[in-house]
């Protein structure tokens, strides 16, 4: 056995020692005999001719030995191998071209597959991810039931704790701002005040330390904080010994008891820096409580859901005051953080899926037409006695090397490809609040899918004209023409028939790229309802000290500082408001009462976002004032509405005049309408609501500057926040930047689509363009004798163009017909990404329709030229 | 197959075909008596069978390198008779057990062919 392996390893690797032992031991067998013969009596001459008669062709006797050695199959795979190299570098064109379709359809359909598993499939990094629910309360009174998601009040919530029988734990979060002071430099954070089991429900407890006591929650709440891992690395150098020192959070001591792990850090739309314990407000009808929910081993969704709507039911009859019409909705937390990501990743993946099938019916047709052209090569190897699976292994091996190729440059393809997902999610992300990054990783599984997909298909389409080549006769094979009429037709029509699925999946593609295109117009040209160049954003928020505990002294600090900033050169004007339009606080509706229309209940009243502005806001945003007045120095109780406040809830009357009060407080006097304004969310399909109350009435320690200038606005940054330390030094500054970048990011997503779809519709056209050609070229090769008999009984080279061209806009034509009837179908999935742009838009079919057209034409263009100058004589003479 | 001229007489030459592992038997057997080379193996053959069995180089050497990678016999190169440089074989131990092996397994079918055409 040893020695078996030993002579087939020597076999393999000193290959030109054996042949030549080999030649050596029949050389010595032949002088042997040769001698023999001359014993015999023979002349010389006579006996080496004897002997070499008898001795047979030395050459099959070699070749037999080969066999007996045993290595025969690899060396002939060598072989094969080398071969296949030199027929690729011949024909440099092919090989190029089928390496790159095949790369590019395995990079693009693996990115997408491995970014959409990541989203939809992967984990978050928590224990058993899956469990985790987000829980919200829902209404469906008229007013709120346009809202999916309304956070819970602190009372329903410790209602829902104990009588659940579903959850394991139930937490809950609120946002907390504190300004962080006596580190290098003040800082504004944002964190949450949470429950005990907050860390519990996560299944992540503090990397370092310890998370908050049952003891240390509620009205009792100790002074004790959790730093987020960042803030600890940014703010605290990462220290060791952070545990028990004491940080100044809006001018208290707070003690540090843990340092929350890092993956803690991406739940929610927020940037959380801190934890703190949760005191809630205990009124059932102040909903500010983020609750998340940790599901028993055993139980679904679908149980917990019905048990928290049965809750919520007996809840809202006890209270009808504040719960009635408010039920529960629960929703994964994986969904809730990425659903928004998941439909355009699931269109980019169905276009990235369209493309590798255009791609594959090119490679086919490539292939075929390759075969075709060395079906004489394989019947001459035929007949100089190469047996059927030897052709076979001939092509395969051809074919494998091509996949090879083609998949080692696909698997860097999907690598890049993969990062840049990574970074394409970030961007969105950034533009959503969300911290931290969704896992996304190579899915091998993918890899594997689309490999072994574009695999087959260069196997199977390289195979078969070999397979084909063997089974015919060589004879008929090596006769001019080299095919016969029946299988040629039948692979021609084979190839016409990829092509017109080419040109409607292509078809699709191009629709889908159009539309996306349009929407996208749309989006970047829809009026905001305000200017957004030109304009610096400035936010801050007052700490809870006695400083500030007052809104006439919030007011006076806006005051301050905008009389500041307005004596800054290169300052048009500036003002002041609690949330700027694109702030990523979200929604938060606050009901109010209209005088003069009897009591309603909390759920049933008018509800607005409420803004506290400073006097010259609207001028400084530039939004149009429509009816009535602005504020003035003097006014008291006043409140100005946006038009969309005035439309829902005066329809039929002037709102001037009126009086409204929000929940506790006093009534107030509508004394003006402006425009209203874009919501942040490209998502959102409802315009909210706003009330302006000027800030000398209520002052929000939420408080954004908005400065309008002459030239670029980050040049006066450094002006803004001085304005800002004059009036107090310690006061930090979360966020400074110009409108416009926010206003970008809100298109970074959408732009970034379009991109991607456009680059799969260009790669899908240049595709279909260069399979369009190639059957138009061999379809006129295949017709050159009838053309030239044509042409010898008076066609005109106008009528040869005309048919060579009907021939290829006939396929054209179907195509479109069979694309046009698919994107209708296919492009509905679309719909959630569109803005403004209906699915069946007429005008994009109609363009796709021209560009489709005209692509087809001048693909067919060449060989119909080609067609027109043949000559008849040498037509009729070729075969 | 070719007429040998002997002393002016054309003496037709007969080959009858050998299955190939009755070749391989003859080939270890030939080699019990002592190494030797390809040539001599096939000249001793077609002596001792008084002439009858003559084995053709397509046969003998595609054997010889089958039997080698069994292991049941191993070559190597040397001087012949005549000075030349000849590939030697010889029989390996195993070659010998298989040898025995092969003997008793053809005596018994010999024997039971000779049976069936005696009383057939």
């Amino acid at each position: 056995m040893v020695s078996d392996l030993l002579i087939r390893l020597r076999a393999l690797f000193r290959r030109d020692a054996v042949e030549s032992e080999l030649d050596d031991e029949f050389r010595f067998h032949f002088d042997q005999q040769v001698e023999k013969f001359v014993q015999s009596g023979l002349s010389l001459a006579e006996a080496r001719r004897r002997a070499r008669l008898e001795f047979g062709g030395s050459d099959q006797i070699k070749e037999e030995c080969r066999e007996a050695r045993g290595v025969r199959f690899l060396e002939t795979l060598w072989q094969d191998l080398h071969y296949a190299v030199r027929m690729l570098r011949k024909n440099p064109g092919f090989a190029i071209t089928a390496v790159l379709i095949l790369a590019l359809a395995i990079g693009a359909n693996t990115t997408f597959f491995s970014a959409l598993y990541g989203l939809l499939f992967q984990s978050l990094p928590f224990v058993h991810s899956e469990r985790l629910v987000s829980v919200w309360s829902m209404s469906s009174s008229s007013q709120l039931k346009r809202f999916p998601f309304v956070r819970s009040s602190a009372p329903d919530y410790y209602d829902w704790v104990k009588q659940n029988t579903t959850f394991q734990e139930l937490g809950a979060m609120e946002d907390q701002g504190y300004n962080l002071t006596g580190a290098d430099e003040p800082l504004a954070l944002s964190g949450w005040a949470v429950t005990a089991n907050f860390f519990d429900v996560l299944g992540k407890p503090p990397a370092m330390g310890r998370g908050f006591l049952p003891g240390e929650i509620g009205p009792a709440k100790a002074d004790v904080v959790v730093l987020s891992h960042s803030l600890w690395q940014r703010a605290f150098g990462g220290r060791p010994d952070i545990l028990g020192r004491s940080v100044t959070l809006d001018k208290r001591a707070y003690t540090v008891v843990g340092v929350a792990h890092p993956d803690a850090e991406f739940i929610q739309n927020l940037r959380v820096e801190f934890y703190v314990p949760l005191d809630p407000v205990q009124q059932r009808g102040a909903r500010s409580l983020w609750v998340i929910g940790r599901l028993k081993p055993d139980i679904t969704e679908a149980q917990a859901l019905a048990e928290m709507r049965t809750i919520a039911t007996r809840l809202a009859e006890r209270y009808p005051d504040t719960n009635r019409d408010w039920s529960v909705r629960l929703i994964p937390l994986r969904e809730f953080l990425f659903g928004d990501l998941q439909r355009p990743v699931v269109v980019l993946y169905v276009a990235a899926a369209l493309l590798i099938l255009i791609a594959c019916a090119n490679l086919a047709n490539l292939l075929m037409a390759r075969g075709m052209a060395r079906s004489p090569e394989m019947a001459l190897r035929s007949a100089l006695g190469a047996g059927r699976l030897r052709l076979c292994r001939q092509m395969l091996t051809e074919s494998l090397l091509l996949s090879l190729l083609g998949g080692a440059l696909g698997l860097l393809l999907s690598w890049w490809g993969v990062d840049l997902m990574r970074g394409m999610i970030s961007v969105f992300q950034k533009s959503s609040g969300i911290v931290g990054t969704a896992h996304i990783t190579l899915s091998p599984w993918a890899l594997a899918f689309t490999m072994a997909l574009s695999f087959g298909t260069t196997l199977l389409f390289g195979l078969l004209p070999s397979w084909q080549a063997s089974q015919t006769r060589p004879a008929d094979a090596l006769r001019a023409g080299g095919r016969s009429a029946g299988e040629d037709r039948s692979r021609h029509r084979l190839s016409r028939l990829l092509v017109v699925g080419e040109i409607s999946l292509s078809f699709v593609l191009l629709a889908g790229f159009y539309l996306l295109f349009r929407s996208l117009d749309h989006l970047s040209h829809t009026s905001l309802g305000y200017s957004s160049s030109r304009l610096l954003t400035l936010e801050l928020s007052l700490p809870s000290t006695p400083e500030y505990q007052e809104s006439r002294s919030r007011a006076a600090f806006c005051h301050d500082v905008l009389d500041r900033m307005q004596a800054i050169p290169g300052v048009l004007s500036a003002a002041s408001v609690n949330q700027h339009p694109l702030s990523g606080g979200g929604n938060n509706p606050v009901p109010f009462e209209i005088a003069g229309r009897g009591m309603t209940a909390l759920g049933d009243r008018p509800i607005a976002e409420a803004r506290t502005i400073s006097m010259n806001y609207f001028q400084t945003m530039s939004i149009p004032l429509l009816e009535g007045r602005a504020f003035t120095r003097m006014d008291k109780s006043v409140v100005i509405v946006d038009q969309e406040f005035a439309r829902r809830y005066f329809p039929d009357e002037n709102p001037l005049g009126r009086e409204i009060s929000p929940p506790g407080g006093i009534a107030l006097k509508i004394v003006g309408v402006v425009g209203t304004i874009q919501p942040p969310k490209l998502a959102d399909k409802f315009l909210s609501a706003h009330v302006y109350i000027p800030i000398d009435n209520y002052c929000l320690p939420e408080i954004t500057f908005m400065v309008r200038t002459t030239g670029d606005p980050l040049a006066l940054a450094a002006a803004m926040r001085r304005a800002v330390w004059a009036v107090n030094r310690n006061q930090p500054i979360s966020n400074i930047q110009p409108m416009q970048n926010l206003v970008q990011d809100r298109l970074s997503m959408p732009r970034l689509i379009t991109i991607i779809s456009g680059l799969f519709a260009a790669a899908a056209l240049v595709l279909t363009l260069l399979g369009i050609y190639g059957v138009m070229a061999y379809a006129v090769h295949r017709q050159t004798r009838e053309i030239g008999v044509r042409v010898a009984f008076g066609a005109e080279r106008s009528d040869i163009l005309r048919m060579v061209l009907r021939k290829g806009m006939a396929m054209v034509g179907i195509g479109s017909v069979v694309g046009l009837v698919a994107a209708l179908i296919l492009c509905r999935v679309m719909s959630s990404l569109l803005y403004e742009t209906s699915p069946a838009d007429p005008v994009a079919y109609g363009v796709v329709m021209v560009l489709v057209a005209v692509t087809g034409l001048l693909a067919c263009y060449v060989p119909a030229r080609r067609a027109t100058k043949l000559d008849p004589m040498a037509a009729l003479r070729c075969e | 197959m070719f007429p040998v001229e002997v002393q002016g007489v054309y003496v037709p030459e007969q080959r009858i075909d050998l299955p190939q592992g009755t070749l391989d038997l003859l080939i270890l057997r030939t080699l019990a008596l002592g190494p030797n080379h390809g040539w001599a193996i096939s000249e001793r053959i077609h002596q001792i069978s008084s002439k009858v069995l003559q084995v053709p180089q397509g046969s003998l050497y595609p054997a010889l390198h089958r039997l080698e990678r069994r292991g049941w016999i191993k070559a190597h190169w040397g001087a012949s008779e005549n000075n030349r440089r000849a590939k030697y074989y010889e029989l390996t131990r195993s070659g010998q057990k298989q040898l025995g092996r092969e003997e008793s397994e053809w005596k018994k079918l010999a024997v039971a062919v000779a049976q069936v055409l005696e009383t057939a």
